[in-house]
């Protein structure tokens, strides 16, 4: 009980404090995992929407690789980005591992299924008659996206909750690529992990609480725009 | 196929060449031509599955036909052309489907989408609304509306960004009577009062008498009969037409051998024929089969033997207490048809009064026996009792009554292929 409650006072005073580490620390698990989640939502809802609408043959196997996506273990993930950004490996010339945008591309690569997969479900939820009706009202193919992503908002809004909350509490895939590196790739939870391992639980509690607070902001955001307007 | 005969000044708005639809390897559409000519409200009327909700998606270019196309303006829709078509129509389905935002913005959509800049779409929305009677319902959500409210919303969002053409696909099906009876003459003083080229899909033939100039009616996915909906409706062309038209009678039979046609039917285009009607499950070969006078094609009248159908109508079947012993089953030599036989069923008619199914008696020496069917075997009629009529007679099961029909009223049609 004491060791929570010296975590939580511990918190506060390195966030009162301004402590520059952890603060450095908060900004790069937001910067990664914001830029993570805007990739996947920039290719996840296009493609999600694309397979909800369209049908063509191999549709099906394509949903099939999407779903199996959701269940990646992230272990695995951090495994095969880092193969392929190794020195010797097919894009070891970009020198990307051990930086945050490794991590990004493993973050992303675990955040874009689960986009993929509820945008696929949000528009599949529209009455497909009230696509043919907003056609046969004069849209063109952008007034159309516009209008079923408007009629989903809800939907798709806790699509990109999901990429986002999938992407920041990821650590085994972050580890491996980024090596948690102090001042380069040490984000919230590799540096939780680090500091339990050390045995500074204090720490590890001030950090973890960190972390909760700053993805609860974050789907806090979004859930207001999200509840905007509400249906009557 | 046509019933029109007269060139057209005005080339077709829009026509269906060649069109064949597929859906699981089935034809749901198969129309080798259809036209829509400029200004008229044509009506396609058929039964559930003939095709017509899909006919009339493909004719806005929202199904790509498997062969043969839609025309617009002489060439054939496909991707931006199709685009181009859809913002110079406006379509209403049978669930208004609107977006979930204010009524006033789904009313604006269209001519939002059309590149309409938002304070004026508002403006010529609230106009669409008012000629609908729903302006107070400008700044409610749309999701928050009843059945009606939703259904004038619709149809002022298809009138807002006055379309040259109007899809409409069965829209008031899901309404209760006041609400449908009302939208429909709200509709149809709209029409006569800004003319426009309308296409409609229906079930109900009164929709069809009030609003359309020409009807066309489809089968199986295959137009049956197009023609001028007067015309249409008083001579089918054939008796799953007839049943689709709503004719409660299709009585077969077969033409007299001798004479035909036996005359000309005063005051019509068309000519008189004998038929002797074809009795069910005829109890002795020699059943005396009933020998009625009938309207078929002048210009084309069925052959001496031919079976045909005879198309009636039960608003006009007269159906009255026998008087004891003046029955007869033999026509006489007026065009009016007199037939004996007794009360089977008396149900309830959704237009008021009563439907009342008479079996025929086969029998004339026994005008009614109280069995139904005489000894003869089935044959039965379907009548209509007004409320007038009612009140002054009620009709029991089994009670004999007199079937009388005029020749000009009983239509021969060609039966169905079996």
């Amino acid at each position: 009980m004491g060791v929570i409650w010296n975590g939580i006072v511990e918190a506060m005073r390195l966030l009162v404090r301004g402590d520059v580490e952890v603060l450095r620390i908060a900004a790069l698990t937001l910067r990664v995992s914001g830029t993570a989640t805007l990739f996947a939502v920039a290719v996840g809802v296009p493609l999600g929407t694309a397979l909800g609408l369209v049908s063509f043959r191999g549709r099906r196997a394509v949903v099939s690789v999407v779903n199996l996506g959701m269940g990646l273990p992230p272990v695995v993930v951090g495994l095969w980005v880092s193969i392929f950004l190794w020195r010797y490996g097919p894009f070891g010339f970009l020198h990307l591992l051990y930086t945050p945008a490794a991590m990004i591309v493993a973050q992303a690569t675990l955040a874009l299924p689960i986009v993929t997969a509820l945008t696929m479900a949000a528009v599949q939820q529209l009455d497909p008659r009230l696509r043919l009706q907003v056609l046969a009202l004069g849209a063109s193919r952008p007034q159309f996206l516009w209008c079923l992503w408007r009629e989903a908002r809800f939907s798709l809004m806790a699509a990109v909750m999901a990429g986002f909350g999938g992407a920041v509490s990821e650590v085994g895939a972050s580890m491996m690529v980024g090596g948690n590196m102090l001042g380069r790739t040490r984000v919230l939870t590799t540096a939780t992990v680090m500091e339990v391992a050390r045995g500074n639980y204090a720490l590890a509690i001030a950090l973890s609480i960190i972390l909760l607070v700053i993805a609860y902001l974050v789907v806090l955001a979004l859930t207001l725009a999200q509840q905007r307007r509400r249906p009557a | 196929m046509d019933g029109d005969n007269g060139a057209m000044e005005a080339p077709p708005v829009v026509a269906a060449a060649g069109l064949v639809v597929l859906r699981g390897g089935r034809a749901v559409v198969d129309v080798p031509r259809l036209e829509v000519r400029p200004g008229e409200v044509l009506g396609i009327v058929g039964p559930n599955g003939a095709g017509k909700s899909t006919l009339l998606l493909a004719l806005l270019g929202l199904i790509r036909p498997r062969r043969g196309a839609v025309l617009v303006d002489g060439a054939a829709l496909c991707g931006r052309r199709a685009a181009a078509w859809r913002r110079r129509t406006a379509l209403v389905l049978q669930e208004p489907l609107l977006l979930d935002m204010s009524v006033l913005d789904n009313v604006a959509a269209p001519l939002r989408f059309r590149g309409v800049a938002a304070p004026a779409a508002r403006v010529q929305a609230q106009g669409a609304l008012e000629a609908f009677r729903a302006a107070d319902l400008a700044r409610r959500p749309a999701r928050a509306l009843s059945q009606g409210e939703a259904r004038r919303v619709s149809l002022a969002r298809a009138f807002a960004a006055s379309p040259e053409v109007l899809f409409l696909d069965e829209p008031f099906t899901s309404l209760d009577g006041p609400t449908r009876h009302e939208l429909l003459h709200e509709l149809a003083g709209h029409l006569r009062s800004a003319p426009r080229t309308v296409v409609f899909v229906s079930h109900d033939m009164g929709e069809v008498a009030v609003l359309a100039s020409r009807v066309a009616v489809m089968l199986g996915g295959r137009l049956a009969q197009v023609g001028a909906t007067a015309a249409v409706l008083a001579r089918p062309a054939t008796a799953a037409v007839a049943r689709v038209l709503g004719y409660e009678n299709v009585l077969l039979g077969w033409v007299e051998d001798g004479r035909t046609p036996a005359g000309r039917l005063p005051g019509r285009e068309a000519a008189l024929a004998r038929v002797r009607l074809e009795v069910e499950r005829p109890l002795t070969p020699a059943a005396r089969r009933p020998l009625v006078w009938a309207a078929c094609d002048a210009a084309d009248p069925p052959a001496p033997g031919a079976a045909v159908a005879i198309c009636l109508q039960a608003e006009d079947v007269r159906l009255e207490p026998a008087v004891a012993g003046a029955g007869a089953a033999i026509p006489r030599e007026s065009l009016e048809n007199r037939l004996s036989g007794n009360v089977g069923v008396v149900a309830p008619s959704s237009r008021g009064g009563a439907r009342v199914l008479a079996r025929v008696s086969m029998d004339a020496a026994v005008p009614g026996d109280g069995h139904g069917g005489g000894d003869g075997g089935a044959l039965a009629v379907w009548g209509h009792l007004s409320r007038d009529d009612l009140a002054r007679w009620h009709p029991e099961p089994g009670e004999p009554v007199t079937i009388g029909f005029c020749a000009g009223s009983a239509w021969t049609t060609p039966r169905d292929a079996p």
